[in-house]
């Protein structure tokens, strides 16, 4: 520090200075240990000035956006002829199975017929293509701007999806631009289960790629290599959307590394999924209080 | 070159140029970009700007100026309210450009810049610790610090030919 620039002459007359300084900083470090996650203070401001600064930002990221495709588009011309042989091997095996899932589908239709079941998969039908705007990538935050909001039909809790698998869920939405937290942010916690054993979890994201495997059930078959699907579980998220593969730490535990986190963000789509609501509390018991329940019990005996 | 007087509490100084400054640092600061494998994230642009804020600028406006610039930092992050407020203010303290009597040189400016890596980096690792109970990913923290260090010459430079020219400016009027 350049100590014999400054003056030790008039420090008395800081002295308000200094009074407004410790105010400040109180109210900062009030602030800090008051807001934390999912704060009031932040979300009635962010929603409001997300709307309004996002055109902004996505005029400030355009160019960089182009620079970083122009540098994708270089390794994916390296890799072009090379894919390309595999891209044909894969295409042919494809054609097989589709035949083989024809007659499958087929037989299925015809089984859910004889049954009278009307499975559903809950995989969203309808989704939005948005940009990821702003990829948060601080020491201890992972989130995403993006520049739709409740507008194009953005609500709460519905998926992000890329090209590769679940990325996250909006926790934010703006009339015209939401925040996404990623499956790998400190705060993220979703549920997820083995495609192979169908035994469950929770995701639990920590800062890494690799996110961690919570809650398994002791017994449970969990296994390195496992391909890792939402299980929908809760309502919140819709089911089978693909996360990622198991790994094993080193240390022992398990992670899971999340497909749609290993490229960066930009195209991408929000899963316009309805997430089940929860029945009205009291509605049961208000029903049972007036025997409406009882009646149509009776009536359904008859 | 003029020199002025720091005691001032009558008008507000530079206190505009610095506070738009950090404004336009901070949405550049959003910027993040992956090439080849590489993140770089320039979030601690704004930090460049509260490092070198102006001796001349009204210092108890300042104080709440930097509190609001810190808030809105913490917004564009998605980071607790209060972080990078509290960061600004403590490096304001610690620096006290409001006593500063001499212009600085480069050699001076970047003694500072470097003090305020050192207390962003204690302060954002320690603040992060127990507001979230864990330590903070090394790697995104030390490389938006290394890149605001590379960038900090060009910084330093544009500062100063924009402290040129508004005082060849002022000198007119």
């Amino acid at each position: 520090m350049p100590r014999q620039s400054y003056s030790r002459a008039n420090q008395d007359e800081f002295g308000p200075v200094y009074w407004v300084l410790l105010i400040c900083i109180i109210i900062a470090l009030a602030l800090m240990f008051s807001q934390r996650e999912e704060a009031r203070l932040r979300q009635a401001v962010q929603v409001k000035t997300d709307s309004i600064v996002s055109p902004l930002i996505t005029v400030v990221t355009q160019p960089v956006r182009g620079v970083e495709d122009f540098f994708a588009s270089i390794s994916d011309r390296q890799r072009a002829f090379e894919e390309n042989v595999v891209l044909r091997a894969e295409l042919q095996q494809l054609r097989d199975e589709q035949g083989e899932l024809a007659l499958l589908e087929e037989k299925i239709e015809r089984y859910e017929a004889i049954l009278g079941a009307k499975p559903d998969t809950d995989r969203p039908l309808k989704k939005v293509a948005v940009r990821a705007i702003s990829d948060i990538n601080g020491p201890f935050v992972r989130a995403l701007l993006i520049n739709a909001g409740r507008k194009d039909g953005i609500k709460k809790g519905q998926a992000v999806i890329s090209t590769d698998g679940i990325v996250g869920h909006v926790i934010l939405a703006g009339e015209k631009a939401s925040r996404v937290l990623r499956l790998d942010d400190l705060n993220s916690r979703i549920p997820v289960k083995s495609m192979r054993s169908d035994a469950v979890a929770i995701l639990a994201g920590d800062n890494t790629l690799h996110p961690r495997l919570m809650f398994i059930e002791i017994g449970k078959d969990w296994q390195v290599g496992d391909k890792v699907v939402t299980s929908g579980d809760e309502g919140q998220l819709p089911r089978g959307l693909l996360v990622g593969e198991v790994i094993e730490s080193p240390d022992g535990e398990l992670r899971v590394e999340v497909a749609g986190l290993q490229k960066p963000l930009d195209w991408i789509w929000v899963a316009l999924f309805e997430p089940i609501s929860l029945p009205e509390e009291g509605a049961e018991e208000e029903k049972l209080e007036s025997g409406e329940v009882v009646s149509n019990d009776v009536e359904a005996l008859q | 070159m003029k020199i002025y007087a720091t005691s001032s509490n009558s008008r507000p100084g530079h206190l505009w140029q610095a506070v738009l400054t950090v404004l336009i640092l901070s949405v550049t600061g959003i910027i993040s970009f992956t090439s080849f494998g590489f993140h770089i994230s320039l979030q601690w642009l704004p930090l460049m700007a509260v490092a070198l804020w102006p001796r001349t600028a009204t210092p108890i406006l300042s104080v709440i100026a930097l509190l609001l610039l810190g808030l809105f930092q913490d917004w564009l992050g998605y980071g607790v309210p209060g972080q990078w407020a509290f960061l600004y203010l403590l490096l304001f303290l610690i620096i006290r450009p409001f006593e500063r009597i001499k212009p600085l040189h480069f050699g001076q400016g970047m003694s500072l810049w470097l003090t305020s890596v050192v207390v962003g980096f204690l302060v954002l690792t320690l603040t992060g610790r127990l507001i979230y109970g864990v330590w903070p990913d090394w790697f995104r923290l030390i490389v938006p610090a290394v890149t605001a260090t590379i960038i900090f010459p060009i910084f330093w430079l544009l500062r100063q030919n924009l402290q040129a020219w508004l005082l060849r400016r002022e000198e007119a009027s």
